[in-house]
């Protein structure tokens, strides 16, 4: 029956002048028929056929009724109703632009935001089962509870000790330097467990994984490759695979490559190397420095996992109180892992451009209202000759939903080029940053809104104008009710339109000021005019101790000698680029804390005029001289430490035991100020400051203050590197001014994205607001006209119009306002420093609308009062 | 549409007053095709007939009725010679056309039995 119904329904469409010829012949031969069995009754020819077409009942209401049976025939009308349609809009062109370009912007901007959040939160990671992966943290509640890597000591007893998983993996992010074909570079790599590449469950694209025999101390040295790094450096060999390269001074045995894209939580990894735990050594002597990865035993929940590591954690604090008091640990599925903290933003984001499609929506509903009133004729005489009023709205929910896909389809245009801009913008902190692209679920997204979006802005003005007051609209001039009850709906619109915009712009407007909060947040350093560059020394060249110490001495001389340089110094870790640690000390005189109650710190290995280069001030006492060397008992701290350690006391000469080598107890020598150690907005934590050759460590990042255009100093100085040691690759080459930068990069791409919503949400509003003043000062020009005729002034002209305006626009100011108040709360953990009720903000925005609305009556009313009575008196 | 328009009542003085349960008109088309094929007129003849001029069907109710069940696959039509050799359309029964009839005898004789026992309620 279907079959049939669908042969039936394509020959309809295809060969309609056959079926309808069949149908004519058809009802040609019955009344043929009819008029026969007359005359055999005996009637005459003539009279017959007459009463044969009496007894039809109307050819033509006949063959109307088959053709509404026919299969397809809703789908005629609806191709009926597209043709007429489009033949409306391309005689409309200023109104079909006007509307497309406003739908294809919302669209469009919705589209790329939706491309995002698909990208990043919604398509499943690239894992096996991802769903069953999940990452181990551990957290100590000394450092605020905050998520912190893992001690192998603890993963061994996890692994030992848990029902669970089905495995546990350890993965240390390293960097590791190749040398041997072509330039030496530095890479950002992983040690992994064997298990790593199980637990995630992707198989390489070439070769093999690490084997368990690897990953045992003193196991063959393997290495696997990113895809990207095997193109890059061994240009796609795949012959590569199984051949040696010297990775950090020892040879590698590569054993697979990678597929493009495969990283975990780190994007910038290149490599992996097996970890080699070693069971039989005690780690409880080293501190927390591994990620830990998981994959749950099908049927086990995250809750389950997390209250049976709550177990084994508890009895690891009472078994080794020393190392693991006050150590918990946490369950964090990978996705949340990898997109928890962007998907606020998005969320955010997604909100803006959902009101920027509403704000379009109802821009363009307002030009349809004013079309429907220009077209009110002939649509009241389609009502008078008896079509419906569904019909009637079929007719302009048709028409609206076309000009919605017309901009749907220029909106995933727009958006396709969007993305690419987004992608460029975005800072390279945004996980899954690749995986953005428009694909059959974006693509869906965008039909659905089109249609919604279609169906939204049609459907009021297609009611309003399906059921016109016929005897009116009918006149020679329409200004009836229908006139009324239309402009009282475009006032509406309008101030919708408004609030929805206001909301936008104090959105963006809380943004972008945080964004600048953030920006004057004191760094503690002067960042100008220094340049910065990473050296790590492979461990197998330079084994620990004063060969690393030795090699950093003379590449500080060596460059401190170039000219150019004013000062010039070293730290382990720079400022601003995402470490924290904390390694517990104590203060000699003071009682011993307990176990896991010893006060933390930073502690940081500087090397050469680290202070004076960075402009980091003295307070207190000096800094580090030639003198200090390894075997000085000597350091600085910071003033957060001085103030919350040593309150209201001299800390000079105070003595501190750091917990890396308990037997060491050291003198406070001096005070530096504070500068923002992790990120601008949090407040700086207390700091000890080594001299470099107390603890040599393989990597370095040198500071250049330079008097000239620093970047000019990075390739002399990459040479002075390259004369000591040829295979040694410098990187990370970069002004510090870009550092500070890069750390701000979120908050200042998500001020840009809204800001830029929030623009085009203005333009939109106002670009609607001149519409509808327009529109009613063009429709007023009589009743202005009677009004100057009997002595109305320009000016009284001018406040009636541009008063109606701005009442809307107050009104819509009001409403947005009240609106803003209760919306920008789920803003409060994007901003910084600015409240979600900020005065200044909501001052501004109301002012900046209220001006641009201001702009946006007083151009229709200005026409207004160029009106010539006579004429407008005349005017129909 | 209501079920009156599409069945007219016969001039008879027992005319009936209530609708017509939905689907009768495709129940007395497939019967008056069970027997042979019939054209539009001969349908609409044959049916006055076999109600005993209960319903006459007009050609605004038959033809769309008509084509629609050609559509559905219950009929197929041919063009062929009348009695008195004038051309006209002739519908077949098909197949599907016959178990449709056979399903819809079953119908109305369960609604017509149910109706007989409610009515015969006391």
């Amino acid at each position: 029956m279907i079959t049939a119904r669908l042969r039936s329904f394509f020959r309809n469409l295809t060969r309609k002048a056959a079926v309808e010829r069949d149908l004519s012949a058809e009802l040609a031969a019955h009344l043929q028929l009819l008029a026969d069995s007359q005359v055999k009754e005996g009637m005459s020819e003539a009279d017959a056929r007459r009463a044969a077409l009496v007894e039809l009942g109307g050819l033509e209401q006949v063959k109307e009724e088959v053709r509404t049976r026919r299969a397809g025939f809703a789908f005629e009308t609806f191709l009926l109703d597209l043709r007429y349609g489009l033949r409306g809009l391309l005689k409309n062109p200023g109104f079909t632009f006007t509307a497309v370009i406003a739908l294809a912007l919302g669209i469009g901007a919705n589209t790329a935001i939706f491309s995002v959040i698909n990208g990043v939160l919604l398509r499943s990671l690239p894992y096996r089962d991802p769903q069953n992966i999940v990452t181990i943290w551990e957290r100590f509640a000394q450092n605020g509870d905050r998520l912190n890597v893992i001690s192998p000591a603890n993963l061994l007893e996890w692994q030992k000790q848990n029902h669970a998983f089905e495995e546990l993996a350890a993965v240390w992010d390293v960097r590791l330097n190749f040398t041997g074909n072509g330039e030496p570079v530095e890479v950002q790599a992983q040690r992994v467990t064997a298990s790593f590449f199980r637990v995630l469950g992707v198989q390489p694209e070439i070769g093999r994984w690490i084997s368990d025999d690897e990953d045992r101390p003193g196991g063959n040295l393997v290495a696997v490759l990113s895809h990207e790094l095997w193109q890059e450096r061994f240009g796609s060999n795949t012959a590569i695979v199984g051949q040696q390269t010297t990775i950090s001074g020892r040879p590698y045995t590569i054993i697979g490559v990678m597929p493009p894209g495969f990283h975990f939580l780190n994007d910038h990894v290149q490599a992996w190397t097996p970890f080699q735990i070693d069971p039989a050594q005690n780690y409880r002597t080293q501190g927390h420095f591994a990620l830990c990865a998981a994959r749950l035993r099908p049927g086990v929940s995250v809750q389950q996992a997390q209250a049976e590591l709550n177990a084994i954690a508890q009895r690891l604090e009472r078994e080794y109180p020393d190392y693991n008091k006050g150590w918990s640990v946490s369950v964090v599925p990978i996705h949340e892992q990898i997109v928890g903290e962007v998907r606020p933003v998005l969320l955010v984001l997604l909100a803006a451009v959902a009101f920027v499609l509403l704000i379009a929506c109802a821009n363009v509903a307002n030009l349809l209202l004013a079309r429907a009133t220009a077209r009110g004729k002939e649509l009241a005489l389609r009502a008078a000759l008896g079509a419906s009023r569904l019909r009637l709205v079929r007719q302009m929910l048709t028409e609206s939903v076309l000009l919605a896909v017309i901009g749907g389809a220029l909106g995933v245009l727009l958006a396709s080029w969007g993305i690419h801009v987004l992608v460029a913008l975005a800072p390279d902190n945004i996980p899954r940053l690749d995986e953005i692209k428009i694909d059959p679920r974006v693509l869906g997204f965008t039909f659905a809104i089109s249609l919604a979006t279609g169906i939204i802005f049609g459907f009021v003005p297609g009611l309003h104008a399906s059921r016109p007051d016929l005897n009116d609209a009918l006149k020679e001039s329409a200004r009836g009710s229908t006139a009324a009850r239309s402009r009282m709906l475009r006032n509406l619109f309008v101030v919708a339109e408004v609030s929805l915009a206001v909301v936008l712009l104090i959105g963006g407007g809380l943004m972008i000021r945080s964004f600048f909060r953030l920006h004057q947040v004191k760094t503690g350093f002067i960042s100008e005019n220094v340049l910065t560059m990473r050296v790590q020394l492979p461990a197998a060249k330079y084994p620990e101790g004063p060969p690393r110490e030795t090699f950093f001495r003379r590449v500080l001389d060596r460059i401190a000698a170039l000219p150019g340089v004013n000062s010039l110094g070293g730290i382990n870790f720079l400022p601003l680029t995402g470490l924290a640690s904390s390694t517990s000390f104590t203060i000699e005189g003071r009682p011993t804390p307990a176990p896991g109650e010893a006060p933390g710190t930073e502690v940081r290995l500087i090397a050469g005029e680290y202070f004076r280069t960075m402009g980091i001030p003295l307070i207190k006492g000096r800094l580090f001289d030639g003198h200090d060397g390894a075997d000085s008992r000597v350091l600085i701290i910071n003033e957060t430490m001085a103030h919350r350690y040593f309150p209201g006391e001299n800390p000079i000469g105070k003595r501190i035991t750091i917990n890396w080598d308990p037997k060491v107890t050291d003198e406070i020598v001096g005070v530096v100020g504070d500068i923002k150690e992790t990120a601008l907005e949090r407040e700086a934590n207390p700091a000890i400051y080594w001299p470099h050759a107390r603890d040599p460590y393989p990597f370095m990042t040198l500071v250049l203050r330079t008097a000239m255009n620093p970047m000019q100093l990075a390739s002399a100085a990459q040479k002075e590197i390259r004369a000591l040691d040829p295979d040694q690759p410098v990187t990370d080459m970069r002004m510090l001014q870009e550092v500070v930068s890069k750390s701000i990069a979120r908050p200042r791409f998500n001020a840009l994205l809204l800001g830029i919503f929030a623009g085009v949400a203005l333009v939109l509003a106002s670009v609607g607001l001149y519409g509808v003043m327009n529109y009613s000062a063009t429709q007023r020009t009589q009743e202005i006209g009677i009004r100057m005729a009997l002595g109305a002034t320009r000016s009284d002209i001018m406040r009636l119009v541009v008063g109606n305006g701005m009442l809307l626009t107050i009104g819509g100011i009001a409403v947005g306002v009240i609106a803003s108040w209760l919306l920008t709360r789920v803003m409060q953990s994007l901003l910084f420093g600015v409240a979600t009720t900020d005065i200044t903000t909501y001052f501004g925005v109301s002012l900046l609308l209220g001006a641009v609305a201001t702009i946006a009556t007083y151009i229709p009313a200005r026409k207004a009062t160029r009106v010539n009575p006579v004429i407008a008196l005349r005017y129909e | 549409m209501s079920l009156l328009s599409i069945v007219d009542m016969s001039e008879r003085t027992d005319r009936f007053t209530a609708d017509l349960v939905q689907g009768t008109l495709d129940l007395l088309v497939l019967k008056a095709l069970s027997l042979r094929p019939l054209h539009g007129l001969g349908v609409s003849n044959r049916i006055n007939q076999i109600t005993r001029g209960t319903f006459e069907v007009k050609p605004g109710s038959l033809f769309p009725a008509l084509h629609r069940m050609e559509e559905a696959g219950w009929l197929k039509s041919e063009w062929g010679e009348s009695e008195n050799n004038r051309r006209a359309k002739f519908y077949t029964l098909t197949r599907a056309g016959r178990k449709q009839l056979e399903v819809e005898i079953n119908d109305w004789q369960r609604i017509t039995a149910a109706m007989g026992y409610a009515l015969r309620a006391t």
